[in-house]
């Protein structure tokens, strides 16, 4: 009995130092500039150049279910409040493979193309799909780790809070 | 008890039908839930549909088909449902395989059916940890089986290692229909505790160390089987007995390869195993997945088996009965080695998908064909046939 | 009992271990092909573990859930 006590007790100990959630070290900072074309090609945009607007910056990848889910609702906020700028950031290995996957689901959105893994590497993501809420000035005030549906409500709160 | 009817088919076959109507009470439910699921299924759901038909030389057959549905009832709340439904064919000589069969009509093909229902919930605590709850129910002429499963699942670095503990209860019922046709039941428990530890090497490459050890209390015979003893020249059949109690230890560490350069995955795995009946045994196996064309995987696989026997074990049983009068005909704790060669292609409809935005729910179904060779030094060989749908969207 | 309890406490020593490489979620693309066969949910035996348990004595070790996805839910 005791043995197994110890065991249990290892157990909830592992669980409760488990690693915590990431980006919560860019709050209050302000989001570091990148400059990235866009997912065809077309263009090349800065974050500097959104300075003004509010800003969501979404990583997604189209090997990602939850991420599959969270550009169609983003880009669907982004339709709704004024001033309000989505940049989803893709890295997957192919680009072709983040182009179908936008054209398949019919998403509209600007779809920026992180070839190198230098943007997400500096943002240092740690679980897909990832968003920072970047105010008027730059500065990162929340951030969001995975998607569910109800995230999006929660998305809307705080972007209309910024607006 | 319940009691069994009997019905001769135009086929020559004797069927065995039970008028707890087992079949219909999953089918119809079955049918209801996949209706009903196509028009509330919404992002984020996952519903799957999977048929399958395997047959061996030996004149074994069974067509499996399962259902699966996972419906996000929260924000980090799932509701799961698997249900399964097995149509076992077995031949009137040398029955080898698990289904068990009246003994009155081994002399005959028998078929028999068995269902299966899994039902849970699946909560996420959090980025990291997820826990869920399982009820499972088995169910065939014979044999019934019940169990709850809990699982606890915790992430560590970023999601590099993940660490799950399953713990499993299982309230068996093992009957034999008796040649009036009534069932006569016997019960068994078994408790089971999983660690399964995950740990990416690196972006390629994946390693999985399984450990499960199973704790079985009550009827472990076969109720069917016999065994031959010969008592001073008479010879004569008796039951077989086996201990009512045994404990299974099985290690895996499996690692997951993948090729990038030729577009392939190895993976390779040992088990070692070992229970209080003294079985002892060694498992390998080395699987070659490779990408053919786009969307179309071809596969090798190899796996080699070793046992040593159980203690009990004998190729003749005296009057004397040794070894506490514990005595088996099952094949299964003989010593012996065995070998399994394999083949498979599984085509990826995702391909379909890329062109067609209507075809998108065909993102994740697929079409497998897979043939294998098995044989062992107790003279048994099979050839083995299997096809399968899998459809989830 | 005492197998079981030092295979778990070999698995907790092994845990930091974990902590020497990581792989970053952007990097594993390449883990989600399905041609490392990765598990889902439903850890239900397949059919050649079926058909195997039928014909030996062994049971278990198989029933990892799988994971290394680098996705949140």
């Amino acid at each position: 009995m005791k043995r197994a006590c110890l065991a249990l007790c290892c157990c909830v100990a592992i669980v409760v130092f488990s690693s915590a959630g990431w980006g919560f070290e860019l709050m209050g900072k302000t989001a570091p500039d990148f400059m990235l074309n866009t997912i065809d090609g077309s263009a090349t945009l800065s974050l500097k150049d959104l300075r003004g607007s509010v800003v969501v910056i979404d990583f997604w990848a189209s090997w990602c279910p939850p991420c599959r889910r969270s550009l169609p609702g983003l880009a669907a906020l982004e339709q709704r409040l004024k001033g309000l700028k989505v940049l989803a950031v893709n890295i997957d290995d192919d680009r072709v493979k983040g182009v179908e996957f936008l054209r398949r689901n019919r998403i509209k959105v600007v779809a920026l193309y992180d070839q190198d893994k230098q943007v997400v590497k500096r943002y240092d993501v740690s679980a897909m799909p990832s968003a920072l809420i970047i105010d008027k000035h730059g500065v990162v005030r929340f951030v969001h780790v995975g998607y569910t549906e109800s995230d999006l409500d929660q998305f809307k709160k705080e972007i209309e809070g910024l607006l | 008890m319940c009691k069994v009817t009997e019905a001769v088919s135009s086929g020559g076959k004797v069927q065995v039908r039970k008028h707890c109507k087992v079949i219909s009470a999953i089918l119809i439910p079955v049918m209801l839930v996949w209706a009903a699921v196509s028009a509330f299924a919404q992002g984020g759901d996952q519903m799957g549909l999977t048929t399958y038909y395997f047959s061996d030389s030996g004149e074994n057959s069974v067509i499996t088909t399962s259902f699966n549905l996972a419906k996000k009832l929260l924000a980090q709340t799932v509701f799961l449902i698997d249900i399964e439904l097995d149509q076992v064919t077995v031949p009137a000589v040398t029955a080898v395989t698990g289904a068990t069969r009246p003994q009155r009509r081994k002399n005959e093909p028998f078929e028999k059916s068995r269902g299966q229902v899994i039902v849970g919930v699946e909560q996420g605590l959090g980025l990291n940890t997820t826990f869920a709850g399982n009820f499972y129910r088995s169910q065939e002429i014979d044999y019934t089986s019940t169990s709850v499963i809990g699982t606890l699942s915790q992430d560590f670095f970023e999601k590099n290692t993940t660490v799950t503990v399953r713990g499993q209860y299982n309230a068996d019922d093992v009957g034999k229909i008796t040649d009036p046709g009534d069932i006569i039941s016997n019960k068994k428990k078994v408790f089971t505790g999983s660690l399964i530890v995950t740990q990416l090497l690196s972006p390629t490459t994946v390693l999985d160390v399984n450990y499960d050890i199973m704790h079985m209390k009550g009827f472990l015979s076969d109720p069917y089987r016999q065994v031959n003893v010969d008592s001073f020249g008479v010879k004569f059949s008796r039951d077989e007995l086996h201990p009512d109690y045994r404990i299974r230890h099985a290690g895996t560490a499996k690692i997951s390869q993948l090729i990038p350069s030729i577009k392939a995955a190895l993976i390779g795995s040992y088990r070692y195993y070992f229970d209080t009946w003294k079985v002892r045994s060694s498992t390998m196996e080395l699987k070659f997945n490779k990408y053919v064309v786009d969307d179309l995987i071809f596969s090798v696989d190899y796996r080699y088996y070793t046992q040593m026997a159980a203690y009990f074990r004998s190729d003749r049983y005296g009057v004397d009965y040794l070894n506490g009068g514990y005595k088996t005909a099952d094949y299964k704790l003989k010593s012996f080695n065995s070998n399994n060669f394999g083949f498979s292609l599984t085509w990826l409809m995702r391909g379909l998908a890329k062109n067609n935005p209507d075809l998108e729910f065909l993102q994740n179904s697929s079409v497998e064909v897979m043939y294998f060779r098995y044989f062992n030094d107790l003279d048994f060989s099979a050839d083995i046939l299997q096809a399968g749908l899998k459809f989830s969207i | 009992m005492k197998l079981l309890l030092s295979f778990v406490a070999v698995v907790i020593a092994l845990i930091p271990l974990g902590g020497c490489a990581v792989v970053k979620s952007y990097e594993r693309e390449k883990l989600a092909d399905p041609i490392l066969e990765r598990q889902t949910q439903f850890a239900k035996q397949t059919l050649e573990q079926k058909f195997f348990s039928t014909r030996e004595g062994s049971m278990g070790g198989a029933s990892g859930i799988g994971g290394g996805c680098g996705c949140a839910k």
